[in-house]
């Protein structure tokens, strides 16, 4: 019962890893050595084991220096730090989020671990807001300059809206709520209007959503009979306009890839 | 209320939510009923005065013998699952309070905690074995190729509460009772008196962990899922605070009115936006209140 | 070599401010607090808070004003406990209260001075970036242990202070007032434990769920060190700072169980902990 009303409108650890893989090797065509750096759970190890073996597929000649993998919600990566600093790597991966993304940056930043090898954040869209130093490759499942506001009205309502309320613009899990609530939305509406009722099956809204296309404030999504979704994802290299704390990068580069 | 009646009473009260409630009752009312076996472990070493943070590691390996006995082996028959997490709990016990029985207090406590804790990390590390952080699906159990539907899973809590029940009767009538009164009231008198403490606190742990690691394997059935965390410390926290919930109620039946009062607490406190303000108080609470008849 | 020493510093700072109170507590007042965390924790949140609304000097006044009305609540508190297993589950209850509680004052973001600390500035030690910020938390710390040094070893209270740590009775039995004296050490530690989260503040970022996280390294830093013994635990930090910078130097996969294995260890060993000279086991 409850895996037929069970759907994932998110992507998963494999589009992120390919994807970040794919841009690194556009942006830094040399990479020769690499670090990982991410949480001792499921979720850190996949990301990293996803993005190993991308880019290992993609470039085979790329050394993994180490992989080095932290507790849940460890305070202090002052050890890490050291260690990063002491393999001097071209490029360090890390999906690090939340209180640990803050951290790590702070304690990086003071360190001067910037200045020496290029960062690539598996989810470091909320460190945008929290001081990400320059030119670093960001990935965040959502940006909110993506699809530019200026261009797309659905994208614009959003983050006026949000920033109405709240202050500030749309992290990214603003973005998956969304996605999440206009998927079930929709669903419920097409199959009301399939079958002509006011308020549809429970089997009807269901074998609607498992083919629903839908557009989004960040992204267009298709959904597939696995009840898994199929959409995009943002990332770049950040160039902040100025030195404020919080993101006005107008000038970010954003591509998108199509991986499932 | 007299043993045996309150047995009775308890069986009569689980009909009647079986029959009256809704599925989330039910749900609540097999997990708790569940859950409460680790809280008679852990009540049953607080009886030792020795308040043990790592019980969760017992708890943790009577879930996972079922998990790890389902992926591995494709094993849900139910006794088989019953006499691996026995085992392997008992051996747990036994083999943590050999090591644990030479220290009390908070030493006890925190070898206890570094115990368990090291049991979550090789759950989590292990993940091809183990499915990591992940965890692992826990089957519906099957007895002897019939599967035990929602009936079947909620007349397995409860007879493993009433049988809980029945053995702490026995228990505190028994002679291993009155040891474990005299060895909190005070050690030294005792040992004099010729017991050997130490093997009476690694017994005690041993069934301490038989108890919790059923209560794992329990809760592991009703949420059909097992998962490192029921190692981790905060687990364990949880199982303490229970007991010492039911510390304040009679022990014939309190380990399962504390563990139902805890996780009630618990539950409904989960509509407020700070879940931890409500329990803190509630647990405040009752400790007033607890203060306040006994006074 | 020099980040390594670097590493080991920082985290042996982090271990010494988290357990300095708590031994000083334990030592002297025999309390077991669960909610030490919490009051680390709040120190940061109040700090953080301040000093970024009322600027550096004013913010820190503040700060220090606020947590000077702070322990006078917390002993009230504990004073109504008549033994240990009262005082376990009333200071966990107040651990889940102040949680809470920060949930509702402070929200959900993650309060830090890191950039203001930042902004002083770094030295180059050795051909690596060290902050001055690490320079000035290191000289609060030992600052605040010389503090202890004096009050303990100088002072007619900190005599009675190591006497009622020893034996309360034997002291009340020569005229030290145990009581009182014990009502003052709670009153030290709590204090000092929140001024110490608030200098944590300029490494660490303060957000919920960390209460309990620095609660564990805490007791662990405590019991490795002995229990109640300020230099022991002193010495047990900066252990479990070599063990945890060997293994993430060396073997990466370990640090998750640094810390367990350590305590275990030296409860397996020496039960009373590395640095006592009397073990009270039991």
């Amino acid at each position: 019962m409850m895996k037929k009303v069970t759907f994932r409108t998110g992507g998963t650890t494999v589009t992120d890893g390919v994807a970040l893989a794919r841009y690194v090797l556009e942006v830094m065509p040399d990479v020769k050595t690499v670090v990982g750096l991410n949480q001792d759970y499921a979720y850190g190890r996949d990301e990293w084991a996803d993005f190993k073996n991308a880019l290992l597929t993609m470039k085979p000649d790329v050394k993994v220096l180490d992989e080095l993998f932290t507790p849940l919600f460890a305070t202090d990566y002052s050890a890490q730090i050291s260690k990063i600093l002491d393999l001097r790597p071209d490029l360090v991966h890390t999906s690090l989020w939340g209180p640990d993304l803050v951290n790590f940056i702070k304690q990086a930043t003071a360190r001067g671990l910037f200045q020496q090898t290029r960062v690539a954040f598996a989810r470091g869209e909320f460190g945008l807001y929290e001081g990400m130093p320059d030119d670093q490759i960001v990935e965040g499942p959502h940006y909110h300059g993506f699809p530019d506001p200026k261009a797309y009205y659905i994208n614009r309502d959003f983050v006026e809206a949000y920033i109405s309320r709240f202050g500030s613009p749309p992290p990214y899990p603003a973005y998956h709520m969304a996605n999440a609530i206009l998927g079930v939305k929709y669903a419920f509406e097409v199959a009301a209007a399939v079958e002509n009722v006011e308020w549809p099956d429970l089997s009807a809204v269901v074998k609607i959503f498992e083919r629903l296309a839908y557009a989004t404030p960040g992204d267009y999504i298709i959904m597939t009979p696995n009840h898994n979704a199929m959409r995009g994802l943002s990332w770049a290299s950040q160039k902040a306009v100025s030195s404020l704390r919080l993101s006005t990068c107008t000038r970010l580069r954003s591509t998108r890839r199509w991986a499932f | 209320m007299r043993g045996w009646l309150s047995v009775v009473a308890f069986i009569g009260v689980a009909a009647v939510v079986f029959a009256a409630g809704g599925d989330y009752l039910k749900f609540v009312a097999a997990y708790v009923m569940m859950w409460s076996l680790a809280v008679w472990g852990a009540q049953l070493l607080l009886r030792y005065g020795l308040v043990n943070f790592g019980i969760g590691g017992a708890y943790a390996v009577g879930g996972y013998a079922a998990g790890l006995l389902y992926r591995h082996f494709g094993i849900a028959e139910v006794t088989l699952h019953i006499l691996t997490a026995v085992v392997a709990a008992g051996l747990w016990g036994l083999l943590s309070g050999v090591v644990s029985a030479r220290v009390r207090g908070v030493q006890y406590a925190l070898l206890n905690l570094a115990l368990s804790m090291v049991l979550y990390s090789i759950l989590l590390k292990f993940y091809w074995a183990t499915g990591g952080s992940d965890g692992l699906y826990v089957p519906l159990p099957r007895f002897f190729d019939a599967s035990l539907g929602d009936l079947g899973l909620y007349l397995l809590a409860l007879f493993f509460a009433t049988a809980w029940m029945t053995l702490g009767l026995v228990y505190s009538q028994s002679a291993a009772a009155r040891l474990a009164d005299g060895v909190r009231i005070n050690e030294l008198r005792v040992s004099a008196l010729g017991a050997h403490i130490n093997r009476q606190i690694a017994a005690a742990s041993a069934l301490a962990s038989v108890s919790a690691g059923l209560g794992g394997l329990g809760v592991a059935y009703v949420t059909s899922h097992v998962s490192p965390h029921y190692a981790h410390w905060s687990t364990s926290g949880e199982l303490v605070v229970a007991a010492l919930l039911s510390i304040f109620l009679p022990r014939r039946w309190g380990f399962v009115a504390g563990a139902a009062a805890y996780q009630a607490v618990r539950l409904f406190s989960l509509q407020f936006v700070t879940p931890e303000l409500f329990v803190g108080v509630a647990l405040l609470a009752t400790l007033g209140l607890w203060r306040y008849y006994r006074r | 070599m020099i980040n390594a020493l670097v590493a080991f510093y920082a985290f042996f700072l982090n271990l010494l401010a988290v357990s300095i109170g708590m031994a000083f507590i334990y030592g002297v007042a025999r309390v077991l607090n669960l909610a030490h965390g919490a009051f680390f924790v709040l120190g940061g949140y109040l700090a953080t808070a301040l000093i970024t609304r009322l600027g550096p000097v004013p913010g820190a006044l503040a700060t220090a004003a606020v947590l000077a009305a702070l322990p006078p609540l917390f002993y009230l508190y504990v004073r109504l406990t008549r033994n240990e297993l009262e005082q376990l589950f009333a200071t966990y209850a107040l651990l889940l209260l102040m949680e809470g509680l920060f949930k509702l004052v402070f929200g959900y973001g993650n309060y830090t001075l890191a950039d203001l600390a930042a902004g002083l500035g770094a030295a180059s030690v050795g051909g690596q970036r060290v902050p001055y910020a690490y320079f000035l938390a290191g000289v609060a710390v030992a600052g605040l242990m010389a503090t202890f040094y004096l009050l303990l070893y100088k002072t007619r209270l900190g005599l009675y202070m190591r006497a009622v740590s020893d034996d309360r009775e034997m002291a009340a039995a020569l005229g030290v007032r145990s009581p009182l004296v014990q009502h003052l050490s709670i009153f030290l530690g709590i204090f000092a434990t929140a001024l110490l989260g608030a200098v944590a503040a300029t490494w660490q970022a303060y957000t919920l769920g960390l209460s309990a996280e620095v609660l564990i390294y805490a007791f662990a830093a405590l019991v490795i060190g002995g229990l109640g013994n300020i230099w022991g635990t002193a010495a047990a930090s900066a252990l479990v700072a070599v063990a945890r910078t060997a293994v993430v130097m060396f073997y990466p996969e370990l640090e998750l169980l640094v810390i367990y294995i350590a305590v275990i260890a030296v409860l397996l060993i020496r039960p009373g902990g590395i640095f006592t000279r009397y073990a009270r086991v039991a």
